[in-house]
């Protein structure tokens, strides 16, 4: 069960509690709680029901990268179905609503697909609605229809107003860690006109939470010295809450801002960048192992992030899973906060690096070679089983808990990279694609178009984040290297790529392993797309559904690539990967249309003399976005009477008819 | 979205400003050609991946046709000139050269013989 702790919590103000509503029950949180740290702090650990099994699930993620935590938000003409509770800043009398639940999200009638879950493999629906020809359309498609998606479609016209706005810039930085900040001081001291732009409330993104020591001082105070450097220069623009949403071709971005206040709700940047930075930092990779959507497994790096930003602790006693040392941050942090570790399942066969030695000294429990065979719990996790890493999950020992906090390693966000075409590289030490720098998206000079940094750039320690954000700055800028920047944090051991735990996994526990939260996809249904023929990755992607929705596979595709190069024993790169599509995070359509709704959606265009048709009783016939005079009704007329009269006047008199513009030359 | 630099105002034309007219530097056949030069003239069309001639319209500037030599595969634009010029430049072919060696250029549309079968 998770709750609020007394202290901690760096992003809320515990002086100005809020009040919202989930499911009809009221609930209290704090300014600066996100929805889903407000949900975790009342206890409310399962947040909806997944796509096809229906299976209880809590959230997994702190970020954008969530695949559970979705609601339906507001209510009437507000409403808003999939917004992400973790990015979704709390406000007083909010309501959300679980999504994918009847009738209600404790009992909820689909989840008998659950049981049958044997019977609904990947693609059952392209077997089993075959016959008799007739029933798909009367039955299967209108049964299919109604259980499918998630939210509900709001009702009526969006009420709310979204604005448009152009801007012309040197250098984009996407991102505003210390690899974004590091960029910007870089390019920011150049001269150039600069624009840095962060999807979320708070600047230096991980490494707020996670402190390392930057320059002799701690993390955030040279987060906080950085930020004032960069508002005191009048060349650089800084944004909070704006989303980078695509790189499209020569320099064009779209990005989006969140408003509060009166006016518009979003803005949507339409931006022309010389050079982009893309500094958005990587996503952590769950692990496959049985039971691993059960609510209460989360990430590593989310546990941490609701203990430092919201003071929430996920559980009491949370169970650390991983195969490599920056999970062990989540284990001293949970320590530190009071809680307990009662074991670190590592399936390394020798973890060793500063933060294990910590961790051991601090006297807690390492089990090393070993891995989780499941998960125990149906609503929320009640305990672990262990097992060796290398067998067929034969249980070791039970050992109770309520939370798993599992790390797959990181995978590097190249969305903004691969948009307008850059190609990756396959890095097999760390198991990740990287941007390949010899193939870069490419401007309309040929130079490279965008340049990663941090995170991005596959670069996981901090001396390294800084060092490649202060050269990508300098570089888009055309400006000389920066000085270096010296960072100090834990030595960290080698990682070990686990895809599926155990390795010898037997098909009942792999029907037990999600890949895809989002999609219920998991590695029993690669296996099988495998089995029947769909070996191209983008033909599993179809068949499985893995990767698509919300999330667009940000937590999932780079398992599933995995899981298919083992299927089909190939090596990852040789499996490659789907194409990355803006936006990076779903665009409320509003946002798109702008203002060009309404009247405006296609203004009517008037000719010069369209006031003197006016005068004359002209009733209009549309010709495109033009109107052109069908027939002069006098008093009385009707439209009718009104064309024979003219008609019968050219043939009996003379006739005039003017050309005039038509829609095609405007 | 594209920017192409217009060689007559100068201005460097963001493509909305702009309007597509496919391929350049085709070699015209009238009414005294035969069919397949013709259906060649009027339908055949080299589609390249890689460096490709088009004609682009500053029609939302000051109005006038120009020619622009594009890598159709990564968007690159090795530059761009008015299109009352009969053939690319020599320097722009260099230029092009030496950026993507190998590359030739084959003025007018395919013939129609290698590309349709019979």
């Amino acid at each position: 069960m998770s709750t609020r702790l007394s202290r901690g919590g760096r992003l809320i103000d515990r002086s100005r509690p809020l009040r919202f509503t989930f499911d009809g029950h009221h609930y209290r949180g704090f300014a600066g709680d996100t929805l889903a740290s407000a949900l975790l702090a009342n206890g409310q650990t399962v947040v909806g029901r997944s796509f096809k099994y229906h299976r209880p699930r809590g959230l997994v993620a702190s970020g954008q990268e969530e695949p559970n935590g979705l609601v339906n938000l507001g209510a009437g003409h507000r409403m808003e179905p999939n917004q992400r509770a973790t990015v979704t800043p709390l406000t007083e009398g909010l309501t959300a609503l679980s999504q994918n639940r009847w009738p209600n999200l404790d009992l909820d009638v689909g989840a008998v697909n659950s049981a049958f879950g044997r019977f609904l493999p990947a693609g059952f629906y392209y077997k089993t609605f075959m016959w008799p020809r007739a029933a798909w359309k009367h039955v299967y498609e209108p049964f299919i229809r109604r259980s499918a998606g998630l939210g509900r479609v709001p009702e009526g016209r969006d009420p709310d107003l979204y604005e448009h706005f152009n801007v012309h810039v040197d250098v984009l930085i996407a991102g505003g860690g210390i690899a974004g900040l590091a960029a910007a001081l870089a390019a920011g001291r150049s001269g150039q006109r600069v624009l840095l732009l962060e999807q979320n409330g708070w600047w230096g993104g991980r490494a707020a939470v996670d402190g390392p020591e930057i320059d002799g001082t701690p993390a955030a105070y040279w987060i906080e010295q950085a930020v004032k450097a960069l508002e005191a220069l009048p060349n650089v623009r800084l944004r909070l809450n704006t989303q980078v949403s695509g790189v499209y071709d020569h320099g064009y971005v779209l990005a989006c801002e969140q408003l509060d206040g009166v006016g518009p709700r979003q803005r949507l940047w339409r931006i022309r960048a010389g050079k982009i930075v893309s500094a958005i930092g990587a996503i952590e990779r769950p692990l496959a192992f049985a039971g691993n959507d059960v609510p209460g497994v989360m990430l590593a790096s989310a546990v941490r992030d609701y203990l430092a930003n919201w003071g929430v602790s996920v559980g009491d006693r949370v169970v650390v899973v991983t195969n490599n040392d920056d999970a062990y941050r989540t284990a001293l942090a949970v320590h530190r906060a009071g809680l307990l570790v009662p074991v670190i399942v590592d399936a390394r066969p020798r973890p060793d690096g500063e933060l294990v030695r910590m961790a051991r000294d601090l006297g807690i429990r390492i089990e090393a070679g070993r891995g989780i065979a499941k998960v125990k719990g149906r609503r929320g996790v009640t305990g672990v089983t262990l097992c060796a890493l290398v067998g067929e999950g034969a249980g070791i020992e039970d050992i109770a808990c309520d939370a798993v906090a599992m790390s797959g390693g990181w995978t590097p966000s190249v969305h903004l990279w691969s948009h307008a075409g850059g190609a990756l590289a396959w890095d097999d030490d760390r198991a990740m694609f990287l941007p390949n720098p010899e193939r870069p998206p490419r401007q309309h000079d040929g130079s490279a178009m965008v340049i990663p940094a941090g995170g991005s750039a596959g670069e996981l320690r901090t001396a390294g984040v800084l060092a490649s954000g202060l050269s990508a700055g300098a570089q888009a800028a055309g400006g000389e290297a920066e000085p270096h920047i010296a960072a100090r944090d834990a030595e960290e051991g080698p990682f070990l790529p686990v895809w599926v735990m155990p390795q010898g996994a037997k098909t009942s526990l792999k029907r037990k392993m999600w890949l895809d939260f989002q999609n219920d996809v998991k590695v029993s249904d690669v296996e099988l797309a495998a089995r029947e023929g769909f070996q191209s990755v983008e033909h599993v992607k179809r068949y499985t559904t893995l990767g698509m929705a919300t999330d667009q596979g940000k937590t999932s595709n780079l398992n599933g690539l995995a899981v298919l190069g083992q299927t089909l024993h190939v090596p990852i790169p040789a499996v490659g990967t789907t194409t990355f599509r803006p936006p990076y995070t779903p665009l409320t359509m509003g946002t798109i249309a702008g203002v060009a709704k309404g009247p405006l959606f296609q203004p009517i265009r008037k000719t010069a003399i369209h006031q003197w048709h006016e005068r004359h009783g002209a009733t209009w016939e549309p010709v495109g976005l033009w109107r052109r005079p069908f027939a002069y009704i006098r008093p009385g007329e009707h439209v009718e009477n009104a064309v024979n009269r003219e008609v019968l006047a050219v043939r009996n008199s003379v006739g005039c008819w003017m050309p005039r513009r038509s829609a095609r030359s405007s | 979205m594209l920017i192409l630099t217009c060689p007559h105002c100068g201005v460097q034309a963001d493509e909305t400003e702009l309007s597509p007219g496919g391929e350049a530097h085709l070699k015209r056949f009238g009414p005294e050609s035969s069919d397949d030069e013709f259906l060649g003239y009027l339908f055949h069309r080299q589609n390249p991946k890689g460096p490709h001639f088009e004609r682009w319209r500053h029609s939302f500037g000051c109005g006038k046709w120009f020619l622009a030599a594009r890598d159709t595969a990564n968007n690159q634009v090795f530059g761009t000139y008015p299109a009352t010029l009969a053939e690319p430049s020599d320097r722009l072919r260099e230029r092009i050269s030496a950026a993507r060696p190998g590359w030739g250029f084959e003025p007018g549309a395919p013939s129609p013989d290698a590309e349709v079968a019979p």
